[in-house]
């Protein structure tokens, strides 16, 4: 069993692992882009308001 | 009923929307994926003719193919809406669209390319489909360079949408023309056998996955699009005025 | 029309002439790569024969993708293409105008070379002839496609390596039928006539297609 596990283990494992890392990583990756964006243009509206 | 559509045409109207809908593509994608592996592995045979377990990849590689292809058809679809009715929000969906389609691209030549060790004792040996999802690959890319490369975005969306079309009308010819290097016949290297063949459970799991994939880029694409449409408007007023930049004034 | 299309196809030519250089460039280009690959594969003669289609081919694509390039920029970068743009003859015209001289420069050259690929890689006559024509009909088709990439990234950074991304997936199908014409050719009892009429269906389509995108793409870069 544990032989056949190992066996199929690596193909399917790696299939698998790469489509779970690749789909939890671009929410993970929108994010962080969202929060810097975020805080850019918190920046650029204290900026703005303070012009005015 | 029109008058409804257009009112979310606009970035203005559709960034709160989308922002709405995310749970409710986030939370099917998880219960869909949850559901279609469950019954792919536990209600499917053990073997699939001389494959073993390996082909269970196929849960994961044929969804995601056919997720490659559909997102750039999505695309092009945008592309000629944004030419035609040039509005800007389709331009927008396009480019929120291109990165999804080639993760999906890049993840079905992955699985490809495992399942084929496991079933061809290569990594890789220009199969026919495999090299079509390959030329898409190269397609995706071209498409995101051109956009990240002209600075000016009306430039770069009309640009890159007439990148889409002419694209979306040369991937069959390239699908085409790889299948069938002969005129004469079409030369089938490792085809596998016909939807019509698979065993019920084995389709219906893919079919789930299918819509768990669809779930998923819905909830991306949305994710991905709000930022968009927060990057190319920001220095208009409604941006200012949303509540997640006004209610952390200056925070860091 | 015809007038202006003439016009446009004697400017280009004359404007390349003067300096020839840039014209002999992808000739060469396309000579010297057929002569590389014997050096780095081997110059046995089954190894040339079998691997013959498939580089020249190749080195068409790429040489074609060279010239491509300043297909607009020079017009561009001037001003001249703006008011090319402007005037009353449809931009299908301009754009046909140009793609013409740019193939008669660098595809044409291609197609009267073929021989000396012949006589490199130890062809049989039938293979360079049919070279020759999957030539002919096939690099029209490169130059119409590859027009629309060269409008595209006009005046883009990054544009030679940028235009290539664009293009080659695109150049594909051409590629392989009209390598697959020259290897047909030397077998016997294959279909060689297929493979050509294809080229030429793609070569109607893209004449009647290409330079409609193209011009999209142009007034795009101009605007």
């Amino acid at each position: 069993m544990d032989r056949i596990i190992a066996e199929y283990g690596f193909y399917i494992g790696w299939s698998y692992g790469m489509a779970a890392f690749l789909m939890l990583l671009e929410p993970v990756i929108l994010n962080s882009q969202r929060k810097s964006l975020l805080q850019r243009l918190r920046r650029l509206a204290r900026v703005n308001s303070a012009d005015q | 009923m029109s008058v409804n559509w257009f009112k979310y045409s606009s970035p203005v109207s559709f960034y709160p929307l989308a922002g709405k809908l995310l749970p409710w593509f986030l939370w099917p994608a998880i219960l869909l994926t949850i559901g279609g592996l469950y019954w792919g592995f536990f209600e499917t045979p053990d073997v699939l003719s001389d494959q073993k377990q390996y082909y269970r990849i196929i849960f994961i590689h044929v969804p995601a193919a056919w997720m490659s292809m559909w997102l750039y058809a999505v695309i092009a679809g945008w592309s000629v809406i944004g030419l035609v009715m040039n509005t800007r929000l389709s331009f927008m969906m396009a480019t929120a669209t291109a990165p999804t389609g080639a993760i999906f691209t890049v993840l079905a030549l992955w699985t490809g390319s495992f399942w084929g060790k496991t079933s061809w004792g290569t990594w890789w040996d220009w199969d026919p489909r495999m090299t079509s999802e390959l030329i898409l690959l190269f397609i995706y890319i071209g498409y995101m360079a051109l956009q990240a490369a002209i600075d000016d975005s009306r430039r770069a969306d009309k640009a890159s949408a007439i990148l889409a079309v002419v694209g979306l009308f040369m991937v069959p010819l390239i699908y085409w023309s790889v299948n069938c290097p002969d005129p004469t016949q079409c030369a089938a290297l490792h085809q596998r056998s016909s939807m019509k063949d698979i065993e019920p459970n084995i389709l219906w799991s893919m079919l789930i996955m299918t819509f768990a994939f669809w779930s998923y880029s819905f909830y991306v694409i949305f994710k991905r699009v709000r930022i968009v449409i927060l990057e190319r408007e920001k220095h208009s007023e409604w941006v200012n005025e949303l509540p997640e930049i006004k209610s952390h004034p200056g925070a860091v | 029309m015809f007038a202006a299309l003439k016009m446009i196809v004697l400017r280009d030519l004359m404007l390349a002439m003067r300096r020839k250089t840039e014209v002999m460039t992808a000739l060469f280009f396309f000579v010297i790569v057929i002569s590389l690959f014997p050096l780095g594969i081997g110059s046995e003669k089954q190894t040339l024969m079998k691997i013959a289609p498939g580089v020249v081919w190749v080195a068409a694509l790429l040489a074609s993708m060279l010239a491509l390039e300043r297909l607009f920029a020079a017009d561009y970068d001037d001003g001249t293409l703006e008011q090319m743009l402007l005037i009353p003859q449809p931009v299908f015209v301009l754009v046909f105008g140009k793609v013409l001289a740019h193939w008669m420069l660098t595809g044409l050259p291609l197609v009267l070379v073929a021989p000396l690929v012949g006589l490199q890689y130890q062809l049989p006559e039938e293979a360079v002839t049919t070279m020759m024509l999957s030539l002919l009909v096939g690099t029209p088709v490169l130059s119409l496609i590859g027009a629309i990439g060269a409008a595209l990234s006009l005046g883009v950074r990054g544009g030679g390596i940028l235009l290539s991304l664009l293009i080659l997936p695109l150049y594909i199908p051409v590629l392989i039928y009209g390598s697959g014409a020259v290897e047909a050719s030397m077998l016997t009892g294959a279909p060689v006539q297929a493979y050509l009429m294809l080229m030429t269906a793609f070569a109607i389509v893209a004449i009647i297609f290409a330079p409609w995108a193209t011009a999209a793409a142009l007034k795009i870069a101009v605007e």
